[in-house]
């Protein structure tokens, strides 16, 4: 069984559509997106192996960590809901090893039509605390290519982006929600989130530099 | 269990993966500052030194023991490698193309970025999502660096961001 709130298609089950919004009773809607992110960030910390930063040998560290990726959304209804995460690193596969996740490109809301859909963040969780790879920047035009580069909201207009989740608290039976990286490829910034209490801080560290559509480089701040 | 070890064993036909270091001083090369020359992708001839291959083959073989799925696809096409040399030290970085296996998701965190000496040690191995750089508990420094913000924002965005910039301003 998988845990609660992470969804994995049984056999037979297409994959062309994630379920939301998450079954998890009390856990949304959000009128914001920011209390949306914050609950979300401690949501998927909360799941088994998503931080492992604590375990001093980093191959067994490796072995343990597991991906977690979701939508976070906006409906008509002007709210802000969390799709199903998903741990799947491959169709039919439950083979585990890279720390991937797959998520596929839409979700499915029976509540609303799929054209009605808003689709703001792709979250997920680096389980070793690393940044944004490549990848995940890719990830990010990709993302915007597809569901468009910003969003418009009835709290106004939200560049979409991807975001990484992770905890540096050390404790790994209960890890915390003590920060974040993010990238808005509308405005090419790269940022580093810290939690402390119930406070966000939020730091520039660097900025894409886009020379073509297939090559880019970072500048550090 | 008994599934587990037959698909492992399938999947990972070739030698053991070769001895791993952990160079820490090793600085990466940025894989994506600049457009890849596709080998094959044309009818264009192209020479290697056998120390680029042999290292080329310890990463695809270091990569391949990670584990992942046993998809032909993935295993063939579907994992591309990235390599750029820098005097002795060849830089590879292995990850998987879901979209050249026809299947469209969306995905992050699927490489591995190798340093591997010309005589085919591997000297650093960083995958997505590990920090560079040791001592997690300091990455975040508890927000000194930061300005308070509602997580998620954009600074530059809620300042009156214009569309001249980023990946929409290219040609």
């Amino acid at each position: 069984m998988p845990p609660e709130g992470v969804w994995r298609p049984r056999p037979g089950e297409g994959m062309e559509r994630i379920p939301g919004p998450i079954n998890i009773k009390g856990f949304g809607p959000f009128e914001s997106f920011p209390k949306a992110l914050d609950a979300t960030c401690s949501l998927v910390l909360s799941k088994p192996n998503a931080a492992v930063g604590h375990i001093k040998d980093v191959d067994v560290a490796l072995r343990r960590a597991t991906e977690y990726c979701a939508w976070l959304y906006y409906t008509p209804e002007q709210r802000y809901e969390l799709s199903m995460l998903t741990d799947l690193e491959a169709p039919g596969d439950q083979l585990h090893g890279k720390a991937s996740c797959l998520l596929p490109w839409r979700v499915d809301d029976p509540r609303y039509a799929p054209e009605n859909i808003k689709y703001l963040f792709y979250v997920h969780n680096h389980a070793l605390v690393g940044e944004l790879s490549d990848r995940d920047i890719r990830l990010a035009v990709e993302m915007a290519n597809i569901h468009g580069w910003v969003v418009e909201t009835g709290g106004g207009r939200v560049p979409v982006a991807v975001i990484a989740f992770i905890s540096t608290s050390g404790e790994g039976e209960r890890p915390t929600c003590d920060g974040a990286y993010q990238y808005i490829p509308a405005t090419s910034e790269l940022l580093k989130w810290t939690k402390t209490g119930e406070a966000w801080h939020r730091e520039k560290t660097g900025t894409v530099v886009w020379h073509s559509s297939a090559s880019f480089s970072i500048q550090r701040e | 269990m008994l599934t587990f070890l037959f698909s492992a064993c399938l999947r990972n036909p070739g030698p053991p993966p070769a001895p791993r270091e952990d160079d820490k001083s090793i600085v990466f090369p940025q894989f994506s500052e600049h457009e890849a020359i596709r080998v094959g992708a044309d009818a264009g001839t192209y020479e290697l030194d056998g120390e680029l291959l042999r290292a080329m083959t310890i990463a695809a073989n270091d990569f391949r023991s990670l584990g992942g799925s046993s998809q032909p696809c993935w295993e063939g096409r579907g994992t591309q490698y990235r390599v750029i040399r820098l005097g002795a030290v060849i830089f590879v970085y292995a990850y998987q193309a879901l979209s050249s296996c026809g299947l469209s998701y969306a995905v992050a965190d699927t490489g591995a970025k190798y340093a591997i000496s010309a005589d085919g040690r591997i000297l650093r191995r960083v995958m997505d999502g590990q920090p560079l750089e040791p001592g997690s508990r300091d990455l975040l420094d508890g927000g000194r660096q930061g300005v308070p913000a509602e997580f998620g924002t954009s600074g530059e965005f809620d300042a009156g961001w214009s569309p001249d910039g980023g990946l929409q301003g290219v040609p």
